[in-house]
């Protein structure tokens, strides 16, 4: 198995996964982070070929699910040990403008399914298939979410710019 | 759906651009992460080196389930003599892994996802590999286990798997010392297989009837389920903080901005209060079960004076407590014609026994004399312990002499009809003439009834005791009847516990008194043992250190 090609075929829409299931963006790096190392260190567990997409993609989707378990377990002790305001990943200010804040307002609002796809898909390049692998669903299911998510999503947008102007 | 109504594509990409990882750092902190995790293993595989020779060859035949994360490759290895000290961890280790694969094959613990915790082989692989080189004496054990149960030396069982755990618990002690686990694995270990022997005590007393005071069926698995809380409690340091936390986490999953502090506490509160009434209720339990058992002398006397008791067993207690020189003054007990007038219409159809001239009770003790019971009749002992109660209040108690052989033949009897002659056991109601004759195997099948082995003792006190009679085993059998009578009373049937502790008292007195300190703390011998145990594995857990070799 090759490490580097794993990361590069995966890390995406792994962390995009993560995130979309309440991690914040730094949570969901680093847990992405464990999960690769985690394969790697297990990676004879892993009897489908490596070449098999679907399979590694639900391998990691496997172990991805029981550390996420574990790191909201932590997550949720962290947040009862801290005042309420902390821990509340908020948008960095000047970085970005007004549409693209809207944009990922407006993704946060989505239904949870629709919010992963988007996520795991639109963080970096990468396929439908490989969101199916992860997400242990079809290609065509992902295709009809993501079509889904983008409706929504441009009528959230238009009903924002709306109300601004 | 027309593409103008979707949301643009490379908008979604632009606005989510800024969460994007940056590959080269990504890449080195996973090889980071990879590059620890193999220097713990190193350093855990070195420490295995290091520990003593005999550990390495027992924790080598220990299952997947009992070797720390890391030493799975170890799992599996052969078992050999040189492991003898492991030997004894052979029943314990047998059960849980019979268990652990029934629960595998029905799929229960098909969820578990191998290459979670970095093991070198998945737990299913360990598993198969662990059968496939101990079948043998794993089945053999097993089997060992089974079949003391079923020829009902179930103590001899339940020994031998508390000194496997006390053996597996220090052998975990010691791998915990030598740092190759820590506290963590420990007491989930142990925890496990304390709830593993909770269960297996439990069913056995529930599928066979066999020993059900010696061992004491309640008490014991409860206490091994209350150490097995307490490792728990130990490994993770719960607090009510945490088990709050756990009951309401797949609530906060599912909606993770919308649970409150005060919704939380809404959710939980019940959850709280039914575990403090569990265990409460527990506590008062077990509290309850190591009450005395036998009734004070106080206690006889009250129930002389109580006239809503029944008669025989005031009398019974009277008669005991007259032996003793302490019977109350001014108590009303029945008159012996009232007597003779309760007893006679159940067996001997007269019209106004309390009546009867002197010749008509000449008569009919001589009629009683020659009419003892069949053998097969329905409460034998009952009824030939009415007889001699008759002749006694009669005034012929040299009749009495002439119904030994039938009482003494129909006490072995029923003593033998519930298996009697073992650990355990008291006399039942009845044999019917095939059983007696031996031509079925339900002359074994019958229960114990508290007032056939009332009845049993007080025909024993007048004729003696037979040498088949295992009098140590018939008091254990009503020490537990009392308990078990604690749950029928719960479900509205008449509570025979009195009966069954003058029976205790009648016994005593025939044994030449109650026995010793030492008998009685023998008496609780398992129970104390599953005390001990509970707490030599809370103490193992305590011991271990924290952070080992997943540090």
């Amino acid at each position: 198995m090759n490490l580097e090609r794993l990361i590069d075929t995966w890390r995406s829409p792994l962390t995009g996964l993560l995130a979309a299931r309440g991690a914040s963006w730094a949570e969901a790096t680093e847990l992405a982070q464990d999960v690769f190392a985690e394969a790697w260190l297990s990676r004879a567990t892993l009897t489908a070929d490596e070449e098999d997409e679907r399979a590694v993609g639900a391998w990691l989707a496997g172990i991805a699910r029981n550390l996420h378990r574990v790191a909201a377990r932590r997550r949720l002790r962290a947040m009862q040990q801290l005042p309420d305001e902390v821990g509340v990943e908020g948008e960095e200010p000047g970085l970005d403008d007004d549409e693209t804040l809207r944009v990922r307002a407006a993704i946060t609002r989505l239904p949870d399914r629709e919010r992963e796809v988007v996520q795991a898909f639109y963080l970096d390049e990468t396929s439908a298939a490989r969101v199916a692998a992860l997400l242990e669903t079809s290609e065509r299911a992902v295709e009809g979410l993501l079509r889904r998510a983008r409706a929504r999503l441009k009528a959230a947008l238009a009903e924002a710019v709306g109300k601004s102007s | 759906m027309d593409p103008t109504e979707l949301c643009p594509e490379p908008l979604l990409r632009e606005a989510l651009a800024p969460r994007r990882p940056d590959a080269a750092a990504f890449q080195a902190r996973v090889e980071a992460r990879i590059a620890a995790a193999e220097a713990e293993r190193e350093t855990r595989e070195a420490k295995l080196v290091a520990a003593p020779p005999r550990l390495r060859m027992v924790a080598g035949f220990l299952p997947p389930g009992l070797l720390p994360v890391g030493l799975a490759g170890l799992a599996g290895k052969k078992l050999t003599l040189k492991a003898a000290p492991g030997l004894l961890a052979l029943p314990v280790v047998s059960l849980a892994m019979v268990l652990v694969t029934f629960l595998g094959a029905v799929g229960i613990v098909a969820r578990q996802r191998p290459g979670t915790e970095g093991a070198e082989m998945s737990s299913v692989e360990v598993r198969r590999l662990w059968w496939r080189r101990n079948r043998t004496p794993a089945l053999l054990t097993f089997a060992l286990l089974a079949v003391l149960v079923w020829l009902r030396h179930s103590e001899v069982a339940v020994v031998l798997v508390l000194v496997s755990m006390a053996m597996t618990a220090m052998l975990l002690a010691e791998m915990a010392r030598a740092g190759l686990t820590d506290r963590k694995h420990v007491g989930k270990t142990l925890a496990g297989l304390l709830w593993n022997i909770a269960l297996y005590w439990y069913f056995m007393r529930e599928f066979l009837p066999a020993d059900p005071a010696g061992i004491d069926p309640i008490v014991a698995p409860w206490l091994l389920a209350v150490g097995a809380a307490v490792c728990v409690f130990a490994t993770h340091s719960l607090s009510w903080a945490r088990v709050k936390e756990w009951l309401a986490h797949p609530v906060r999953m599912r909606y993770p901005d919308k649970i409150t502090t005060w919704s939380l506490r809404v959710i939980v509160w019940p959850f709280t209060f039914f575990l403090l009434v569990l265990v409460v209720a527990v506590t008062a339990y077990v509290l309850a079960s190591f009450a005395p058992l036998e009734p004070s002398r106080a206690q006889l006397a009250e129930w002389v004076r109580d006239p809503a008791l029944d008669e025989g067993l005031r009398r019974g207690a009277a008669t005991y407590l007259a032996e003793e020189g302490e019977l109350p003054e001014a108590v009303q007990l029945p008159s012996d014609s009232e007597r003779i007038a309760a007893l006679m219409p159940r067996k001997l159809e007269v019209d106004d026994p309390a009546q009867l001239s002197p010749d008509e009770r000449e008569a009919l003790a001589m009629r009683l004399a020659v009419a003892w019971p069949e053998p097969d009749e329905h409460q034998v002992l009952a009824a030939v312990g009415v007889r001699v109660e008759l002749l006694t209040l009669l005034g012929h108690e040299e009749l009495v002499a002439s119904g030994r052989d039938v009482a003494l033949d129909a006490v072995v009897r029923m003593w033998n009809g519930t298996y009697g002659g073992r650990d355990s056991a008291g006399f039942s109601q009845t044999q019917s003439a095939a059983e007696t004759a031996g031509d079925s195997w339900l002359q074994y099948s019958h229960m114990g009834d508290v007032g056939a082995t009332q009845a049993a003792i007080e025909l024993m006190g007048v004729y003696g005791v037979p040498p088949e009679i295992n009098l140590a085993g018939v008091r254990r059998w009503l020490l537990g009847s009392i308990r078990h009578e604690r749950l029928m009373v719960m479900f509205g049937l008449p509570d025979e516990r009195p009966l069954a502790r003058l029976a205790i008292v009648q016994l005593d007195a025939l044994a030449g008194g109650p026995p010793s300190f030492m008998a009685r703390v023998l008496a609780y011998r398992v129970v104390l043992a599953a005390f001990l145990l509970a707490c030599l594995c809370v103490a193992a857990t305590l011991r271990a250190q924290p952070r080992g070799v997943r540090a």
